[in-house]
């Protein structure tokens, strides 16, 4: 197939490719460690339209989160480096900018929540000082304007209290609070595309669905969410992003990718977690034998070749490119697209 | 009830912490009077959110640390408070699975070296049999014979938990305790290490305490779960009874929370929000510990502590700790705060 034919193919996906507010094409990074050059992200594309939420979901080094923070210009080169690939937010593309332009952008139309809200906060500031800080270089408000905004983002975002809060220090908050802090704090720009890295993981439960709560009442944002949960992707995405080993290897509609997978990996994998609402109890949970490849020394064929359980000859010297499957999914698996073109 | 493994009655752990600025300690109940107990081959999980306990509980049993009150009863032997003397007999009959396999494996030892210490401190094996010994516990677990000659790092975390598996039952223990076994590890990973701990019970007939913060992982696992909340027992119940028959308030809001892995479910599933985080538990709620989270809270909640009671027939095994735990089995506490009959209280917080 060639890369003609795939763009339009993507194109089709989305009717309201006009409201695309961002696009991420052909990203590439390495990082150069020790032992050779890791490839941690090959070739991840994907659009977001206005208002989407997308989940990108992988398992450990499936390089979900190295995708985001390649995509932000934030991984620090060395030992990274973002070989290629375009990142463009309303038309501008992020990879070309210089860094004033770059600061501008981000905050302002773009913007990230991190998993860990209290080494993400700076502990000598206030949160309300934090809160505000992206905007006030950019718009120039005064201290009490400042201080009214953050008032107002920690009002937004469910915190109790919020001007004697904004007023505290990271520590002084709860980890559902903080968490709450930082979504106020990366919304406070009004940025048209939000990430999340996993930003629930290091929360409880009770507190996660809270948090989750809050961020499904943002109906206009854009948000793409990177998560190992699925029941948490389950519960928040439209569209749905499998990552393995640095590669794209399913992309669809959040009920086709859990109610009919394509790729084998995806469907194992959506077998091998236990369900609190079905009580069975009994049944084995699949599990995938064995575990990623190296990173250092991917396999020529496809990176799921060894633990998978459906692979064919090809499988091992050709790596499978993403084509479409179905009406509505994307999967990079021979097997699952020769199956495809005889039924 | 000789048919039970371990009986755990009115367990207590305490520590002492100091507050910051203040040179006063303070003290942190970190189990406060938790009974329970577990069968013989069978499974008890121990759930709940962060600082609740679950993991103090099983250090407790093992010895780890030290209780300030309580009983503690394994077969028909009652183990002493102090640290010291019951522990070699301890270890023989119960063992642990940490969560990190990586900093509970000795770096400098081979996996040979980790499986035969506990042959050989406990004396099990004669030293001419241990190494075709270890052998067979790698394939217990899953491992090819070879791996005794290597060191824990050159294993996958995944692998790792396998050979912290394959040395607890090294001394043929009658219960191990599982710390969060899987919470180190990858989905497709986890799957794995479950399975293992699963058929291993069913072979051997173990006694297994599955601690874990992950409900669905506790419901997959466990025979009969016990769910804690700030250093207290809130319930514990029958694996069949967790979806609708729940007595506890928090139970049936935990529950509630974990996310269920089909998009059509989470579009249509009615959510029970609990207000704010965790109190601290230095500073733990009057009466009832939860309280000021919960969505029926009424005033005799913050006098009363309510203790744990059996709620239906005994023979269901479901004990539970709330005052209007009846209400909350039969109508759900989404209903009922919503209802009149039991509304969120309007009282002042008594702090």
């Amino acid at each position: 197939m060639s890369t003609v034919t795939v763009t339009s193919r993507i194109g089709l996906s989305s009717p309201e490719e006009s409201k695309a507010v961002l696009k991420v094409s052909d990203l590439v990074v390495e990082y150069h460690t020790a032992r050779g050059i890791a490839q941690a992200v090959n070739g991840v594309t994907f659009t977001v339209h206005a208002g989407e939420k997308l989940a990108i979901v992988g398992e450990s080094g499936c390089g979900k989160t190295a995708t985001l923070l390649a995509a932000l210009r934030l991984l620090p080169s060395p030992p990274s480096k973002t070989v290629r690939g375009s990142v463009e937010v309303d038309g501008t593309d992020l990879m070309t900018l210089g860094p004033k332009a770059l600061n501008e952008i981000r905050g302002r139309d773009i913007s990230i929540v991190f998993q860990d809200a209290l080494s993400a906060f700076n502990p000598v500031l206030t949160v309300g000082r934090q809160i505000s800080e992206g905007v006030r270089q950019q718009r120039k408000l005064s201290k009490a304007a400042a201080h009214e905004l953050a008032v107002d983002m920690l009002a937004r975002v469910g915190v109790p209290d919020p001007d004697q809060r904004a007023k505290q220090y990271p520590h002084q908050l709860s980890g559902g609070m903080r968490q709450r802090a930082m979504i106020a704090m990366a919304l406070a720009g009004e940025p048209k595309v939000l990430f999340a890295d996993e930003p629930t993981t290091a929360l409880d439960v009770t507190v996660q669905a809270q948090i989750l709560d809050l961020v499904r009442s943002f109906k206009d944002l854009a948000i793409v969410w990177v998560s190992h949960d699925l029941g948490v992707v389950a519960g928040l995405a439209d569209r749905v992003i499998v990552m393995y080993s640095g590669f794209v290897v399913e992309e669809g509609p959040v009920e086709d990718i859990f109610h009919s997978p394509k790729h084998p990996y995806t469907a194992a994998l959506l077998r091998s977690i236990p369900r609190t609402d079905e009580m069975s109890g009994t049944h084995e949970l699949v599990s995938i034998p064995g575990s990623p490849p190296d990173l250092v020394a991917l396999p020529a064929g496809c990176p799921f070749y060894d633990r998978c359980a459906v692979r064919v000859d090809r499988c091992a010297t050709d790596r499978p490119t993403l084509e479409r499957v179905g009406d509505t999914q994307t999967v990079a698996c021979w097997v699952a697209q020769a199956k495809d073109i005889a039924s | 009830m000789s048919s039970e493994l371990l009986v755990v009655e009115d367990l207590s752990v305490h520590f002492k912490v100091s507050t910051g600025t203040r040179t006063s300690k303070k003290v942190v109940k970190a189990v406060d009077r938790v009974s329970f107990s577990v069968g013989r081959g069978e499974t008890l999980g121990i759930v709940g959110e962060s600082g609740c306990g679950k993991s103090t509980t099983g250090y407790a049993i093992q010895g780890l640390v030290k209780r300030q009150s309580g009983n503690i009863r394994i077969g028909d032997r009652e183990l002493g408070k102090g640290l010291g003397r019951d522990r070699q007999l301890l270890s023989r009959r119960v063992q642990m699975v940490f969560q990190d396999p990586t900093s509970s494996l000795n770096a400098k030892m081979t996996v040979g070296q980790i499986l035969t210490e506990p042959l050989a401190v406990h004396n099990i094996v004669p030293p001419r049999e241990r190494a075709e010994r270890v052998g067979e516990l790698l394939e217990m677990v899953g491992m090819p014979r070879s791996s005794a000659l290597r060191f824990p790092h050159e294993f996958s975390g995944g692998q790792r938990q396998r050979i912290g598996i394959a040395r607890a039952l090294a001394v043929e223990p009658e219960l191990i305790i599982c710390d969060e076994p899987t919470a180190a590890l990858d989905v497709s990973v986890r799957a794995q290490v479950l399975n293992l701990l699963r058929r291993l019970q069913k072979e051997r007939g173990l006694s297994l305490i599955f601690i874990s913060h992950d409900v669905s992982a506790v419901t997959h696992m466990a025979d009969r779960i016990m769910v804690m909340y700030l250093g207290r027992a809130v319930e514990v119940l029958p694996r069949a009874a967790l979806l609708n028959r729940s007595a506890h308030p928090y139970t049936q809001a935990l529950l509630s929370a974990v996310p269920v892995p089909d998009p059509l479910v989470e579009k249509n599933r009615e959510r029970i929000l609990l207000r704010g985080d965790v109190p601290s538990p230095i500073n733990p709620p009057s009466g009832c510990v939860f309280r000021t989270r919960c969505p029926i809270a009424q005033e005799i909640c913050a006098i009363d502590v309510p203790k744990q009671r059996v709620i239906g027939k005994e023979a269901e095994g479901q004990t539970v700790a709330c005052h209007f735990a009846e209400e909350v089995r039969e109508g759900g506490i989404a209903a009922l705060a919503a209802s009149s009959l039991l509304a969120p209280s309007t009282m002042k917080e008594t702090a």
